[in-house]
């Protein structure tokens, strides 16, 4: 798998119409009353797609999200709860509704062949980023398009009790996007494996013999002393926030630097990734 | 014939009953004693195809309805705990554990404590579900709407195929949340009426229903019976976010495309288990997408739909019409569409109206979901 193009739109906490304004500028949508969460999703796939020809090809485009619009699910919970007569308006239905991300991604791209929302709990970015490698390993795609979406959860209490960030960490609009194909030329990086492993004995052997590597961990992983003990000079850079598929940031930092890499995501059930990738 | 998965166990808790061989009977019982009399019982509070138990909470009804399905499936398919460990998991589903946010949230309004939602993702179900198998592998969610679970077992069944993986675990789980019902309500997709109409000219929308299933996927077939998955394909169209394109092109696209990956022709599938929701938009589609695969291979197979046994189960319909289909061919018939009796104009064939005796068969499963997305299955127990 050849990743050719990468985007990375994360911003500190950002309201919806900001985005639309962007969005209104690059791209005609009818997306005009969607949630935050699928505008940036729709923002940063057009942004990583400016100049690739869509047509004559069956795309498989992935969305991943490790929260998606949870604003919007708690809003809507909430006002089922406090007024049980009142309706669930079409469009606030609609935006809870993440499935359709990927719909309004298609859309916006006039892309022909699938789009689905995958994901996984901690490691969902990682397990879009398997589905897609399969299925362009396998010919079931002819091209991928790949994104970790996530909205800041800065305006949603009690965020701790669900992520636990260090201190001080802001938590950020995040929309990352990897378009790849099986096509060597004028790629950016090569993704060589994916490998997951049940257990840290099993993984800790592995990255051992992958040599001399840029090696970055997601935020579970970096918090795992045994794996921080076993590879001390590993990364960890919050440096610009955090938001939720942290994997996608990661992936498409090493994709753009020049040595080879491996990333390394753990979830809260103890399973790994490790993805091992070589910048051309 | 080409099969590199089998399905060797499989369950399902729907409002038919607690199981799949229960689901099955009150079928049968339901076609012999009349549908309209059925669902008048059962929607005598709401037009929703309910679980018959009832729970305490909806953490209780999530736990107790997970953990059956899936026990029941890996006993059939005879798992051992050591090989739970190996399994990879599948979920499918649309809302995942909505109702429990519903609660928690209910909860933490009315300061009885706990947190705003209960969870915040999409990836509680595959954990939970996770640490109940003892898999080491993190599952895999898919949310592509009504093919959710469709397409985690195609995914299954190509991982297998491919020697990505030996044995997998697919789960569809829909249960009843607010969110969901009052969405699809304002969306004015229910039906009025209160009786499932597919392909109906009398049809007036969806009844919703809640159901969850398991199947066991593993390379080799472990009794004669067991059904082999021969070939799948998905498409998306893009024409709107709540309905497929009228023309019904992508649809015909899917299913002939499935049919080829299965190296089948139509002649040879036995029956075509359409999606057919019963809302206008899909009766439409679907019926030209079925006609234009009819046209394109100058033949006709019977179409039947299951919905109006146990309801619109959303992102769960996949594996859970597709469990109740494959356990009605192994007790003998294949079910009829109830609730048809008028055909809409223009479209080129009538779905079953009454059962038909049939014991193996090769099958086309179609689903048809939010935001174009198509996905068709093809399941076979011919023997091998």
């Amino acid at each position: 798998m050849y990743i050719h193009k990468t985007h990375v739109l994360l911003q500190h906490c950002q309201p919806v119409k900001h985005y639309k304004d962007i969005l209104k500028r690059i791209k005609k949508t009818n997306l005009r009353r969607s949630s935050k969460y699928n505008i940036i999703a729709v923002l940063g796939a057009l942004q990583c797609m400016r100049g690739v020809e869509m047509k004559n090809a069956f795309w498989g485009i992935y969305v991943s999200s490790a929260y998606s619009c949870i604003e919007n699910v708690a809003e809507v919970v909430t006002r089922i709860n406090s007024e049980p007569e009142a309706p669930v308006m079409p469009f606030d239905f609609l935006n809870v509704n993440s499935n359709n991300v990927s719909f309004y991604v298609a859309q916006a791209l006039e892309a022909t062949g699938k789009n689905m929302v995958v994901t996984a709990e901690d490691l969902g970015f990682e397990k879009a980023l398997q589905t897609a490698d399969f299925d362009l390993c396998y010919g079931f795609v002819d091209r991928a398009l790949l994104g970790g979406v996530d909205t800041s959860l800065q305006n949603f209490d009690g965020a701790a009790d669900y992520v636990p960030l260090p201190d001080n960490t802001p938590s950020m609009d995040g929309s990352c996007w990897i378009y790849a194909n099986r096509e060597p030329e004028g790629a950016l990086a090569r993704i060589e494996k994916i490998e997951e492993f049940g257990t840290i004995e099993a993984l800790i052997p592995y990255l051992r013999n992958l040599g001399e590597r840029e090696v970055a961990l997601n935020l579970l992983a970096a918090q795992n002393s045994r794996l921080r003990e076993a590879f001390p000079r590993a990364s960890f850079d919050l440096r610009q926030g955090y938001y939720g598929s942290q994997g996608a940031l990661s992936l498409i930092t090493l994709a753009k630097g020049k040595r080879p890499a491996c990333y390394v995501a753990q979830s809260t059930q103890g399973a790994f990734f490790a993805i091992t990738l070589q910048p051309l | 014939m080409h099969a590199c998965s089998y399905i060797t166990g499989s369950s399902l808790l729907c409002s038919l009953g607690e199981g799949k061989r229960e689901a099955v009977q009150k079928a049968r019982s339901v076609i012999e004693n009349g549908y309209e009399r059925y669902v008048k019982q059962l929607f005598s509070q709401k037009a929703f195809y309910a679980l018959p138990r009832r729970y305490g909470t909806r953490s209780q009804k999530f736990e107790h309805t997970l953990e059956t399905v899936v026990k029941s499936a890996l006993e059939e398919a005879g798992i051992t705990p050591r090989e739970q460990e190996e399994l990879h998991i599948f979920i499918g589903s649309t809302s995942m554990n909505m109702g429990m946010n519903e609660e928690c949230n209910a909860s933490w309004l009315h300061k009885s404590g706990g947190r705003e939602v209960f969870n915040i993702g999409y990836g509680y179900v595959g954990e939970y579900l996770q640490r109940f198998t003892g898999s080491r592998h993190t599952p895999l969610s898919f949310l592509t709407a009504c093919t959710s679970s469709t397409n985690a077992l195609i995914y299954a069944a190509r991982m297998i195929e491919k020697k990505q993986i030996k044995k997998a675990l697919v789960v569809g789980v829909e249960l009843y949340n607010d969110t969901t019902y009052n969405g699809f309500s304002s969306l004015m997709l229910l039906s009025q009426k209160g009786v499932y109409r597919p392909f109906d000219a009398d049809s007036d929308g969806i009844i919703l229903g809640e159901g969850c299933s398991a199947m066991v996927l593993e390379e080799r077939p472990k009794s004669d019976g067991d059904f082999a998955y021969l070939g799948a394909a998905m498409h998306s169209d893009t024409y709107s976010e709540t309905t497929s394109n009228p023309d019904g092109i992508s649809i015909f696209e899917t299913m002939r495309d499935a049919l080829e990956d299965a190296q089948l022709g139509l002649e040879q599938i036995d029956c075509i288990k359409a999606h057919a929701t019963g809302s206008e938009n899909n009766n439409l589609s679907e019926a030209r997408g079925i006609d234009a695969l009819f046209a394109r291979h100058a033949t006709r197979v019977p179409v039947t739909a299951v919905k109006p046994f146990i309801g619109h189960t959303l992102g769960a319909s996949g594996s859970n019409e597709i469990v109740f289909m494959l356990e009605c061919v192994k007790a003998g018939f294949l079910p009829p569409t109830l609730g048809f009796e008028k055909g809409i104009e223009g479209i080129g064939f009538t779905p079953m109206q009454s059962a038909a005796a049939i014991e193996r068969g090769s099958f086309l499963f179609n689903f048809v979901g939010f935001g174009g997305s198509n996905s068709a299955v093809v399941l076979s127990n011919r023997e091998r």
